[in-house]
């Protein structure tokens, strides 16, 4: 009479389209999109991929495929690009964008170890991977052909993070681009003390546990459960480039998306505001999600003419007006034009109270309220807020955020609590999006993310259904653009 | 204290619950209707609670009370019903909401699992909790049966689910995906149950049978019961008188649940110049005896119209409820018994001044 029958293991999984594969998808698309856009017309075309195998200085096999342009180097050799995968990818994944560059640049790219035909543990570029950025810069940079001085970089998601990360520890790259990728990963993955748990349980998944570090293993339980976070903290501060970024004078192409749950604008901004050396901020369509698609996000001929334009500028003195500095926001719904500010676009925020008194429980438990924002058309952009009154918590450890129209999320965050009452303050992601004037905005209060969509899955891990709390006053500013550029 | 009937239930304490209060596991079920009628009801929902302390469920049983009548011929893909649920994966440590639709099936595709769980190889309807999460679905059978033999004491039909064990080592075949050890369960089915045409208070049992902790087997002598007590019909009540003399209108009224007045409950009034245009205006507590009574002025040569509205949120009923505990289906004793939360709204009464 009891014996299992049901619940138990993959075997009964009736479908897994996860968020995870969403996001790899998403990334690799953005490759593809890239490499697609990026060529001029007249490319001369590039020579065969060589397939090579580089042995890093532990002894382990990383998987690497070289693009070259057809013909002889020039005196002095190839400007060349590395090419730096997402999480799960491999360098398959950038090859399109390679044999595109290959009208002006050889292109290196290599399974990130821990993935694909890579040997050694996967470590979210950590030091060991940072050690093997150095070595295959050099191995790059000590072929005949190659011109050693002329060595730029491109990473997407977890690649632009590889891309940071080694630029930071001194891999004199002549310029890089980084995009959709992190500055500060604490702050990306777990804002606030609170981890996104259902984004990172996905991410996690895309690499198999057997090709973990075991010291990423080891935190993996603390940072999905946002508990030991002085220890998530420590090994994502050696992963981030935040604190290091002052120092750095590479000349900087930032391209990241207006609409991104894992890596949001400020992870960006904040790189954007200390860089030391040429910089330009590109925020556009593209994105994790729920982001647009980059294979079809509307602008991605805009930003990725920009990043050819970068290296050629920065690595073969090509004089195309890329390197005058501002930062630029292509208009959502992209009509064809971005619009560019000399330094970070002017805001102002617009605060509203939401009163009530509602008391909630277990993991269904969900505040509702609403309301409207005169004037506009508004545009959101930088850190909007939730101010919280909140007592009588039982078991209730943390509190999330969503602010919607209708069934579209704007932005998220989410806080831990460590308190039965007082009031606390959620910092929600800095994300672009246009909303109507005196659209109504709905803010969603519960311990998931799920109580405002059963698809918004980022904040997953809940409260025990014994866990209540009651919420009060509800204070929501939210910071916008002084004047919408989207139509 | 909220029911008549909990207030009677206060006196006494069993040996049974006493064993109960001594037993590590415990977990709860509470039934309720929409509308809580006789002789019909649209819907009837199911929460099932079971803490993360009690060693995780084999399987449980409900019992359909005698007198209700069951749809089991609900056509096969038919979603009949929708399920939140809360579970808590070992594996990473998380508590996670789940949720999805209710959807009949054909038995025939469910032959063996039924024969497993549900003791009968051709349950007479099979629905599906579909639980999802991150596009992840694990799909719970719960078999519908007639009772026989013995079961027969304690209602018409039996509702069947069981559960992988979570705690056995990783690997292990047959384990819960992840770990997941079900914590809570909300589910509601429409148009599957009416409600008997007797009234009273309607006992819902429900037997749980553990695991063994860590061992994946089941532990039949663990076997506890809770139980669901359903007052059926939910009658609000309201009168109204007018004097002339003094202006004033009085309302009187009564609660009740199960035939049995409901006391301490508090009673809004909600007063209006038409019968769509009321809005609160009052509140009342009823007495001992589930009644309540309002006097107030009205001005002359007008109409006004009154509705009376309560709630009443699920009871404990624990000491009453489980003062007959089931031991020969359930060694571990009876652990709760709740009583079903409702609202009631009366009919809208007019009052002429």
């Amino acid at each position: 009479m009891t014996q299992p029958a049901t619940f138990a293991g993959p075997g009964n999984v009736a479908s897994r389209d996860t968020l995870c594969a969403f996001v790899m998808r998403r990334v690799l698309l953005l490759a593809l999109a890239l490499g697609a856009l990026a060529s001029p017309a007249s490319a001369p075309g590039a020579a065969a991929p060589q397939e090579l195998t580089i042995t890093a200085s532990d002894g382990a096999k990383l998987a690497c495929t070289l693009i070259e342009p057809l013909g002889a180097p020039p005196a002095g050799g190839w400007p060349a690009v590395m090419l730096f995968h997402g999480l799960g990818g491999t360098r398959q994944d950038m090859v399109p964008l390679g044999l595109r560059l290959a009208t002006a640049f050889a292109s290196l790219m290599c399974d990130a170890r821990g993935n694909g035909q890579s040997g050694g543990l996967f470590g979210l570029d950590g030091p060991r991977d940072v050690q093997d950025t150095k070595e295959l810069f050099a191995s790059l940079a000590a072929r005949p052909e190659i011109s050693d001085t002329q060595i730029g970089a491109v990473g997407i998601s977890l690649g632009g993070g590889a891309v940071w990360n080694a630029t930071v520890a001194g891999v004199p790259f002549k310029a890089i681009v980084p995009v959709i990728t992190w500055t500060n990963l604490a702050t990306a993955l777990a804002p606030q003390g609170l981890s996104k748990s259902g984004l990172v349980s996905l991410l996690a998944a895309d690499v198999p546990e057997s090709r973990w570090d075991p010291e990423l293993l080891a935190a993996k339980p603390s940072l999905l459960t946002s508990t030991n976070m002085a220890a998530v903290n420590a090994l994502a501060a050696s992963r981030s480039p935040i604190s290091r970024l002052a120092t750095v004078r590479t000349p900087t192409l930032l391209i990241q998306g207006r609409r991104d749950f894992l890596f949001d604008i400020d992870q960006a901004l904040a790189a954007y505001r200390v860089l030391q050396g040429p910089k330009r901020l590109y925020v556009g369509d593209l994105g994790h999600p729920p982001g647009s698609s980059p294979a079809s996000a509307p602008d991605a001929n805009t930003y990725a003419d920009e990043a050819y334009k970068w290296f050629d500028h920065y690595l073969n003195g090509a004089s195309n007006g890329i390197d005058k500095r501002v930062v630029e926001l292509g208009h959502d719904p992209y009509d064809g034009q971005t619009t560019t500010y000399p330094s970070l676009p002017p805001t102002k925020t617009v605060s509203v109270t939401l009163p009530g008194t509602t008391t909630i429980s277990g993991a269904l438990g969900k505040v509702v309220r609403s309301a409207r924002i005169t004037g506009g058309p508004n545009e959101t952009f930088g850190v909007s807020t939730v101010v919280v009154k909140y007592s009588g918590g039982k078991s209730w450890d943390r509190l999330v955020a969503v602010l919607a129209t209708g069934r579209t999320a704007i932005t998220a965050g989410g806080v831990k609590l460590d308190t039965a009452q007082g009031r606390v303050t959620i910092n929600l992601m800095n994300q672009a999006v246009r909303f109507a004037a005196g659209q109504k905005l709905t803010l969603y209060l519960s311990s998931t993310s799920l109580a405002q969509s059963s698809a918004n899955a980022l904040y997953l891990a809940a409260v025990a259904p014994e866990a209540k709390i009651t919420i009060g006053r509800v204070t929501l500013t939210v910071s916008k653009l002084r004047k919408a550029v989207s139509r | 204290m909220r029911h008549a009937l909990v207030a009677l239930a206060a006196v006494a304490t069993t040996l049974a619950l006493a064993d109960a209060a001594f037993a590590a596991n415990t977990g709860s079920i509470t039934v309720w209707h929409s509308p809580m009628v006789l002789a019909g009801s649209q819907s009837t929902t199911f929460h099932v609670t079971v803490p993360q302390s009690t060693d995780p469920i084999a399987a449980t049983t409900i019992y359909v009370p005698h007198g209700y009548g069951v749809n089991v011929s609900r056509p096969a893909g038919t979603t009949i019903g929708t399920v939140a649920a809360t579970a808590f994966a070992r594996d990473d440590g998380l508590t996670l909401p789940l949720s999805g639709a209710v959807v009949a099936e054909d038995p025939a595709t469910y032959t063996a699992s039924s024969a497993v769980c549900a003791g009968t190889p051709t349950s007479e309807a099979v629905w599906i909790l579909n639980l999802s999460v991150l596009g992840t679905t694990l799909p719970v059978p719960l078999y519908v049966n007639p009772t026989a033999g013995p079961a027969r004491a304690l209602g018409d039909y039996t509702l069947s689910i069981c559960l992988p064990p979570p705690d056995v080592a990783a690997g292990t075949p047959g384990r819960a995906f992840h770990g997941a050890q079900l914590l809570d369960a909300l589910f509601t089915v429409n148009g599957v149950f009416t409600t008997p045409t007797a009234g009273g208070l309607l006992e819902w049992e429900t037997l749980f049978t553990p695991y063994n902790p860590g061992r994946g087997t089941p532990n039949p002598a663990g076997a506890f019961e809770a139980r669901a007590f359903v007052p059926l019909p939910i009658v609000a009540h309201l009168a109204s008188t007018y004097s002339k003399k003094t202006r004033t209108y009085t309302l009187t009224g009564r609660m009740s649940e199960g035939g049995l007045p409901v006391a301490g409950l508090t009673v809004a009034i909600a007063r209006g110049p038409s019968a769509k245009t009321l809005k609160r205006a009052a509140s009342v507590k009823t007495g001992r005896n589930g009644t309540f009574k309002l006097v107030g002025r009205l001005k002359p040569r007008k109409t006004t119209f009154f509705q009376a509205s309560a709630f009443a949120p699920e009871g404990d009923y624990t000491t009453q409820g489980c003062k007959t505990p089931a031991v020969a289906f359930a060694p571990a004793g009876c652990v709760k018994a709740t009583l079903s939360p409702w609202t009631a709204t009366s009919a809208t009464v007019r009052v002429k001044s």
